[in-house]
């Protein structure tokens, strides 16, 4: 298993963004990504510019849809069937998202507390859920410098971490909403994801799975060794609660450094956080920095804090680990 | 070549009627190898005013209530416009969904046939039935915003 940067929300001309499919792919793999979800806005036809020899030439395509609704924008990704978003009310999207995943594909909440109608149609996520154990992820980060903005994503945030809490089993996902390529002020960030080999259906096996890191610039490091079970484990692993886990937390400042060097990071903290946030362990993020963990039952993750331009704030965090008692 | 008009559309629409889609049945006949639609509205955007800065205010303090509005401050939020937004989309007349064109120019022309098509739309054969244009009104900021709408059959 590896670890790859991934760009998961992206547009063409084919809706509203300024790139070509292919420049799009160029622009990607310049910027150090090794995957990206093409999501235009309600149409599919930029896929058909999807070629083997455009894959080999750039990086991997992950097929996808962002259904553009009225009361919230829903990534659909590598979806058998065309499914139908026109028709979609406040109240019966449960029905939707379950014909999706009847039809194979991953459904990802986007962007959720955006300034919603008429500055942003529809940007905001005003529809009613209560299937979410249908929904494989929701876009906690979004947009330039995401963790300074309580108002866009805390609030996400802190929506995803009320599912996790009632138990619901929900990736984290970062998403650009990628239109054009502009120069950077602030850092963006992406979604790492764990594929054993890097192509599309792979990427989405490691979202449908929760195997998913964010982060506004380097790498988290997260090397997590179950040595009952004899097995490292990865974000969406579950694993007995009461197994002690040796983990090897840090960030790899090397990795894409030349997309977010000059915002200045300075990781400091390793947080393990469980139900409602609470902390339940932590480490320095000194170099070989290690630490012995002993989960309960509940589901866990961790949250890399530090500072960025001078600001402190979390740096990155990965989707949750669940022990089982 | 000729052209035939298979379905007009000339009609005001109100912010009452944002946030739906409206489809529209096209008639095609056989032996028909394109269709174009042009589409426009107007006005695109909603002038400065009264009517602006209160649905502007009533936007944010809906979606970016305190404490989180202080992460507008000195922002140039009062600067975005507020504008109309509705795009097309088709189905071919055995209901596939064929695209659509979702982008803010109020002025639109797309070309479909079976060997291409204007970006947000696939290249489909155009048979002979029942072809479905959807009208999605994301944002009526005017009242009203005009539509027009000629969706026209090329024939060899």
């Amino acid at each position: 298993m590896k670890w790859i940067p991934a760009e998961l929300h992206t547009h063409t001309l084919h809706s509203d963004g300024r790139f070509t499919v292919p420049k799009l792919c160029a622009c990607a793999k310049r910027h150090g990504l090794e995957m990206i979800a093409l999501t235009d806005h309600n149409t599919l036809s930029g896929l058909d510019e999807l070629t083997d020899e455009l894959s080999r030439e750039t990086i991997p395509v992950i097929r996808g849809i962002e259904w553009t609704a009225y009361y919230g924008h829903m990534l659909v990704l590598d979806c058998g069937e065309y499914v139908d978003w026109r028709d979609v009310s406040q109240g019966d999207m449960d029905q939707k998202i379950r014909q999706i995943r009847a039809n194979g594909g991953l459904v990802g909440i986007a962007h959720p507390f955006a300034i919603g109608s008429p500055l942003c149609t529809g940007c905001c996520w005003e529809y009613e859920v209560s299937a979410w154990e249908q929904v494989n992820y929701i876009e906690v980060w979004s947009g330039e410098f995401p963790a300074l903005h309580r108002g866009r994503n805390g609030r996400a945030e802190d929506m995803w971490q009320s599912l996790l809490d009632r138990g619901f089993r929900i990736a984290a996902s970062y998403g650009r909403d990628w239109h054009a390529d502009a120069e950077d002020k602030a850092p963006w960030g992406c979604t790492y994801l764990a594929v054993e080999e890097s192509t599309p259906s792979c990427g989405a096996a490691a979202l449908r799975e929760g195997r998913t890191m964010v982060t506004m610039g380097p790498r988290p490091i997260a090397e997590i060794y179950d040595g009952r079970a004899q097995r490292e484990i990865y974000p969406g692993c579950t694993i007995p609660a009461g197994n002690p886990l040796s983990m090897r937390l840090g960030m790899d400042m090397e990795e894409r450094h030349g997309e977010w060097e000059r915002f200045h990071f300075i990781p400091e903290l390793a947080q393990v956080t469980g139900a409602g946030g609470r902390i339940l362990a932590e480490a320095r993020l000194d170099p070989g920095a290690h630490l012995q963990f002993t989960p309960p039952a509940g589901h866990f993750r961790i949250v890399y804090r530090g500072q960025v331009m001078g600001k402190p704030c979390a740096i990155a965090f990965t989707s949750p680990y669940y022990a089982e008692a | 070549m000729n052209e035939q008009i298979l379905f007009t559309l000339d009609r005001p629409f109100r912010p009452a009627e944002q946030n739906q889609t409206y489809f529209f049945p096209i008639m095609v006949p056989a032996r028909c190898e394109k269709l174009t639609i042009d589409f426009s509205y107007d006005p695109k955007q909603l002038a400065d005013g009264e009517v602006f800065r209160n649905m502007l205010a009533a936007c944010l303090s809906k979606y970016m209530p305190p404490p989180y509005s202080q992460e507008l401050e000195g922002l140039p939020v009062e600067k975005i416009p507020l504008v109309n937004l509705l795009t097309v989309s088709l189905d071919a007349s055995d209901r596939r969904y064929i695209g659509c064109a979702h982008r803010h120019p109020p002025r639109q022309r797309h070309e479909i046939s079976a060997g291409s098509a204007s970006r947000g739309f696939r290249p489909t054969e155009i048979q002979e039935g029942t072809w479905r244009l959807g009208l999605q009104c994301h944002a009526i900021v005017t009242d009203p915003v005009q539509v027009n709408i000629c969706v026209k059959g090329v024939f060899q």
